[in-house]
């Protein structure tokens, strides 16, 4: 009982010399400088952040493109059985889509018209969607890019 | 908090990166003594501190105006190193390896500022016997008078378990600097036998 209650005292005693040698240390400063170098850490981040974000731009477009192309395989995939060799369809579908684009630069009036005969409705769907979605994503991109540059930066 | 803050608060809500330099500036120094409190030396509580501005930076937009901001910045620098501590596993550093932290400018000369240091020491030795949490809410005890609700606020405890970990806390130190004194009167013992014979 005594021997417990001398360690009580004696902790006691040593709480109190800890909590001297704590009121008396104050708080610790960082070296000169910390603001100037916080500005530093501070462009780094945002620059690494553009960079992500340029790369996932990159990124959502290849799987759009990859999806897009993914969706014309599977459309053209019944024509394979008919035994031509798939060069030979996508041969067939560049010199079809230049074809297209000069009949849209020739005439855009009749677009509407020839189109739909030439390539089929489906296919069209497909292009102008995925067409849509990576404008989208590009604009809201270019958007948010231009916004980030346009923030005012003061050193202080 | 002055006005001035508030309204250096309320731009930097608004993007303003000026407006938060200012509050990097007036708050640099509890967030880096927080830092260097639980991590023990300059170069990790510098880098701790920077990060945790970068991180308050990030997320200033959801700052709720109604909290206070002290204790907002201090509960990320307080998160971000106890988790370097879970994933580093700091090693105890020894006296030797101790790094001098600034002193404040108040130390007037040589012989205060070898005090300092020597309390400074002694402080992260003893700091370093406790828990990451355990340590953090000391700190806040007892560097920045935090009331037992602030720090449960701060660490995402109850009242109840602050409370007990402060005991626990401070049961522990106190161990820790008893028999740390008693080694010292004994090896100062062990030299005047040593000369006398």
């Amino acid at each position: 009982m005594k021997q417990a209650q001398f360690n009580d005292k004696q902790l006691e005693i040593a709480w109190e010399e800890i909590e001297q040698v704590f009121n008396s240390s104050g708080m610790v400063e960082p070296a000169p400088g910390f603001t100037a170098r916080w500005n530093e850490r501070l462009q780094l981040e945002k620059q690494q952040e553009d960079r992500r974000q340029a790369w996932m731009l990159i990124i959502m477009n290849l799987v759009i493109a990859l999806g897009f192309l993914g969706l014309i395989a599977i459309q053209i995939a019944p024509s394979l059985s008919t035994g031509s060799s798939l060069l030979d369809i996508w041969v067939d579908m560049v010199s079809r889509m230049i074809v297209n684009l000069k009949m849209v630069g020739g005439v855009l009036g009749t677009l509407g018209r020839t189109l739909p005969g030439v390539i089929p409705t489906s296919w069209l769907m497909t292009g102008i969607t995925a067409l849509g979605i990576m404008v989208a994503v590009w604009a809201s991109m270019v958007r948010q890019h231009i916004r980030n540059q346009g923030v005012s930066y003061e050193q202080v | 908090m002055h006005n001035a803050e508030i309204e250096w608060l309320r731009r930097a809500q608004q993007g303003e990166d000026a407006a938060f330099s200012r509050l990097v500036e007036v708050y640099q120094k509890p967030v880096y003594n927080l830092c260097y409190r639980m991590l023990g030396n300059a170069g990790d509580a510098e880098d701790a501190a920077q990060e945790t501005f970068i991180r308050a930076y990030k997320a200033i937009k959801r700052y709720d105006p109604s909290r206070k901001f002290s204790t907002w910045l201090l509960t990320i620098a307080s998160n971000y190193c106890i988790d370097q501590h879970r994933r580093r596993k700091l090693p105890t550093f020894s006296v030797d390896e101790f790094e001098n932290p600034d002193i404040p400018e108040k130390a007037p000369g040589m012989e205060a500022r070898l005090v300092q240091n020597e309390h400074q020491q002694q402080i992260a030795e003893l700091l370093d016997e406790l828990k990451p949490k355990d340590r953090s809410a000391v700190i806040m005890r007892y560097w920045y008078d935090y009331s037992y609700e602030e720090i449960s606020e701060a660490l995402s405890l109850s009242v109840s378990a602050v409370k007990s970990r402060l005991h626990r806390a401070r049961k522990t130190l106190a161990e820790v600097w008893s028999e740390t004194q008693y080694e010292a009167v004994s090896i100062e013992r062990k030299q005047y036998e040593t000369s006398a014979i």
